[in-house]
């Protein structure tokens, strides 16, 4: 890209001549990718400083050194040059300046502030040891910052564990500071892209840095926040209201702020800031002069890090009106203010910077420039950890991004919640919390034990295994399981099903799913706002509305143009047939399926909310019903079973239907049963749809019965072999018939022979005597054994045929009332 | 046996002393003293043990931290049969001769390889993958 630039500029010296020369210069002396944001931000954004000369890097050097010796709050000429999308995204030299500068600025509005006199005077009582830190923090280069680190907790030292020496001398001064200098750090980093994430806190975060110098930082660190006793001391304090010790609060604090996850452009910047580990100053004084008064001083339109970069905070540090260390979780106006009002930042919709929106706070070192980003939530979110002591330790030792998860989806803070609230949400959507702290303290328990002296175990905290375990079952948790893990669940609901089965459990007790959350989902369907005339949709997406990539709609519009384009094509017309015929089955699943969703919604339901899904149900079923018939063509409904797909559709549905629909399709099948089985296969063939068939037989009437049996012998048929003897050579039609004269037995059992109808009685005996010279002529070979055989069947036959017949086919009877194989009823 | 899901079931292993074989084929041992989701892992008292033959050696190293994606493998050692090896124990200047002249072997020996490869008129495979990267 940079070369086309170059030789664009080279090729055309008449176009912007002007700026023809800067960008060679930047080309020329910038590393590679300086130049490319300079040209895409001149490109964005227009070049601002029209001259030609215009060096801003070399201005703003100049500027920050000015900086150091006076007060210049009137360097608003540089605002004007510099839109500081520049130097907040590339003059990484002078960030520490703009730090400064900002620290200042916000000293200065601070003390406009009219304050409660406990107040200041807690400010007051800070100064002496930031002045302690100052050079530390303030030093022209930071390195030498994260070297100071080295020399104060020295890998080389005997024990790096003990904290109590190294700790208060390095850590323990500098911790008022810690806290502004990380949201510095963050008004940073919003403006780096890092799509790693690195962290800033380099005190803290052990995975970018590359020296093993950070993990004793680490260690000292994380022994820094050990002691149970002062953890446990401090929520007592904050329980009864007492004033938490400065070092205390702000040692919270520094383990948030300074833990935070602020995405680097690359671990070496890292070495530049000194923010993670050097900050020091109250978060409260930051956002409490952000959010007030400044408000009113400083014009909307500059943007928010050039502003707060103009004074150095030398000046207000040194002047004794430093940032104010106070303990915000409790008397904090700001607090209290930022979330009595409406359409502050943190509420507001993501995607609108927050330097643009009014209402939020525009002065604010987060609202940079450069809109929005994930990390903005970053310190907002703080507040929240501070307020709650007993999160803080899920970022006391972050080896990533664990931070994040901490945020809530849409970015928003969790600012909003109250430490009970937090709790509580997140006991709520995770059930197994409790489970899993039982198990983890089980685990402790046996960790512990089994030790002999181990002086460093317990590092790692309970709350933060907790913690881990918590994520990881939250990644198995589940709203819907037929959503997310669809043939997992009903395979499993299928086996236990088997399995009961198997187990002799008369009762077909298929194991139900019950999902709460399903009654729920439907009402949160989600439709993109559509303009009228307008070209594309405007959506949102979340978790629960995922963008949309192909619409489905379209698609579906798209393929039936193509349908109606192979009609014109002179392609094979059996493909196409077979083609549609699918299709058109694939409308009967359609139906099916809506059908199985209503049932697992029913389930989840109240009894009283259940009616109307239930109409629903009904309603679906009778059209898939309606769809099954064909409109009592025949022809349509052995197309649909001759192909695999149609029969465990038929299969399916037939349990589903009204007993009369069933029946209805039964007879159908009956009436065809012939043509059915000379298209049968021996692969998945009409035996599939058996369990079902048998399943309706099992429950009809005589009349019913009857009426099968009718319709079995009148099948049309224009060969000379009768239709049963069609069927008892078959698999599937044997076990009709077989499973008929079962349940003609069943009647006849039931009723006695006075109730009997004459008619229905002849008609039956007809069939069986049928049956019986049928089954005397169909030689033995080709007889099929059915699917399931019953004794009973043989009985019957005693009751309809005189002796001699039943001797006739006594032999072959055999074959429907022992099965070859276990499956006697 | 009932376990954590995922990575929280490395939480037993905390504060044991574990053996853990990267990516690049190094073996670290250390007590595993944290954990993160991700399975990064920061071990203690870390030694790099290199084994040739029936020969190791130890380096000690400190603290490791491990990025979990390049951990391939992870198992706590036995404390009682730890020295019960039929191992024996060289220094570290011993091993890493050792080491190097294996290499330098296996190295010669993939270059026959090669060339036998190509006598007979075919490609060796070029993504030729050095152990030690």
């Amino acid at each position: 890209m940079e070369d086309t630039c170059i030789e664009k500029t080279n090729d055309f010296p008449a176009l912007g001549a002007g700026n023809v020369n800067v960008y060679e210069n930047e080309l020329i002396e910038a590393p590679e990718e300086e130049e490319e944001f300079d040209l895409m931000n001149d490109e964005t954004f227009g070049d601002i400083a029209e001259d030609v000369e215009f060096d801003w890097e070399e201005e703003h050097e100049k500027l920050a050194v000015d900086l150091e010796k006076q007060h210049p709050i009137n360097f608003s000429g540089n605002i004007t040059n510099d839109s500081g999308f520049h130097t907040t995204e590339k003059n990484y030299a002078s960030q520490e300046e703009y730090m400064e500068q900002s620290l200042s600025r916000l000293v200065v509005d601070d003390e406009d502030v009219e304050e409660p006199v406990g107040l200041n005077a807690k400010k007051a009582r800070s100064i002496p040891r930031k002045m302690q830190s100052l050079d530390e923090l303030f030093g022209p280069a930071s390195p030498p910052s994260f070297l100071d680190t080295e020399r104060l907790v020295s890998p080389t030292a005997k024990n790096i564990w003990s904290f109590t020496g190294v700790d208060e001398s390095s850590s323990a001064p500098r911790q008022p500071i810690n806290n502004l200098q990380s949201l510095f750090a963050f008004a940073k980093a919003t403006s780096l892209d890092s799509p790693l994430g690195f962290r800033q806190s380099s005190s803290q975060s052990p995975l970018p840095l590359p020296k093993a110098l950070t993990v004793d930082e680490i260690e000292s660190k994380v022994l820094n926040q050990q002691p149970k006793v002062m953890m446990a001391e401090e929520l007592e304090r904050k329980l009864r209201g007492e004033d938490v010790p400065d070092s205390i609060s702000s040692s919270i604090a520094n383990s948030h702020l300074a833990a935070r996850s602020y995405p680097l452009r690359s671990p070496a910047q890292q070495l530049f800031s000194p923010v993670g580990h050097l900050g020091h100053t109250s978060l409260h004084g930051l956002i409490g002069s952000s959010a007030q008064p400044s408000m009113q001083r400083m014009p909307p339109s500059s943007s928010a890090p050039m502003v707060n970069g103009r004074i150095s905070p030398l000046v207000g540090i040194i002047s004794g009106s430093t940032p104010p260390t106070r303990t915000v979780h409790r008397h904090s106006p700001l607090l209290s203010a930022n979330r009595g009002t409406p359409g502050r930042g943190f509420s507001q919709p993501i995607g609108i910077p927050r330097a643009l929106s009014k209402g939020s706070l525009p002065f604010s070192p987060y609202s940079s420039p450069q809109g929005p980003r994930i990390p903005h939530s970053g310190p907002f979110t703080d507040p929240g950890h501070y307020r709650n002591p007993d999160i803080r330790h899920y970022s006391q030792l972050n080896m990533s991004s664990n931070n994040r998860y901490y945020r809530s989806p849409n970015q928003r803070s969790p600012y909003h919640y109250s430490s009970q609230n937090y709790k509580d949400q997140y006991n709520l959507r995770n059930q197994h919390y409790q489970i899993s702290i039982k198990d983890r303290s089980e685990i402790n328990e046996r960790g512990d034990a089994g030790k002999v002296v181990d002086e460093y175990a317990g590092i790692m905290t309970q709350k933060e295994r907790e913690w881990i375990i918590k994520i990881q079952l939250l990644q198995l948790q589940t709203d819907n399981p037929y959503l997310d893990d669809y043939y997992y669940t009903t395979f499993t609901i299928k086996k236990k099903a088997r399995e009961n089965r198997e187990k002799g459990v008369t009762e077909e007790m298929e194991p139900k799913l019950v999902i709460p959350a399903m009654a729920r989902l439907e009402s949160k369907a989600y439709k993109p706002a559509h303009f009228e005339g307008s070209l594309g949709r405007l959506t949102t997406s979340s978790v629960h509305n995922p963008r949309q990539i192909i619409d489905i709609l379209a698609k579906s519009v798209s393929q039936s143009l193509d349908n109606s384009e192979t009609e014109t094509k002179p392609v094979s017309r059996e493909l196409r047939k077979s083609k549609s015929l699918l299709l058109d089955i694939e409308r009967g699943y359609n139906l099916l399926l809506d059908v199985d969703d209503i049932e697992k919604k029913i389930l989840a339901l109240p009894e009283e909310s259940r009616m109307p899904l239930f109409e629903d149900r009904s309603q679906k079923i009778s059209q898939l019903f309606l769809y099954l018939i064909c409109d009592g063509n025949p022809e349509n409904f052995l197309q649909i079973i001759s192909v695999r797909k149609g029969r465990y559709l038929l299969a399916r549905s037939l349990p589903l239907l009204e007993k009369v629909q069933g029946e209805c399709l039964v007879s159908m099948m009956c009436r065809n049963l012939q043509h059915l089985i000379k298209k049968d296969q021996p692969e998945e063939g009409m035996e599939i749809m058996y369990d079902s068939v048998a399943e309706v037989i099992k429950n009809v009437e005589l009349s019913v019965l009857v009426k099968f049996s009718e319709d079995l012998l009148e099948a049309s048929s224009q060969s000379q072999t009768k239709p049963i003897a069609v069927a008892i050579q078959n698999k599937f039609g044997s076990s009709v018939v077989c499973s008929m004269l079962h349940r003609g037995e069943t009647l006849y059992q039931k009723t006695s022979p006075v109730d009997m109808d004459n008619q229905l009685d002849s008609s039956w005996s007809h069939f069986v005597h049928e049956f019986a010279g049928i089954l005397a002529v169909v030689p033995d070979e080709s007889l099929v054994p059915p699917i399931c055989t019953f004794i009973d069947i043989s009985n019957h036959l005693e009751q309809h045929l005189n002796k001699r017949l039943l001797a006739v086919v006594e032999d072959k009877l055999k074959i429907f009332t022992k099965s070859q194989d276990k499956k006697t009823l | 046996m009932n376990y954590l899901p995922g990575t929280a079931s490395l939480i037993e292993e905390i504060d044991k002393k574990l053996l853990v074989v990267l990516r690049d084929g190094r073996t670290l041992i250390g007590y595993l003293r944290s954990i993160d989701q991700f399975a990064n892992l920061v071990l203690h008292r870390t030694i790099e043990r290199i084994h040739v033959g029936k020969k190791y050696g130890d380096i000690p190293r400190g603290i490791f931290i491990v990025r979990g994606e390049n951990v391939v493998l992870l198992g706590e050692i036995d404390l009682e049969n730890e020295g019960n090896t039929n191992l024996e124990e060289v220094s570290i200047d011993e091993i890493l001769e050792m080491q190097r002249d294996e290499q330098q072997e296996k190295q010669q020996q993939e270059e026959k390889k090669k060339k036998a490869l190509m006598e007979r008129g075919l490609q060796p495979h070029t993504d030729f993958h050095d152990e030690m990267y």
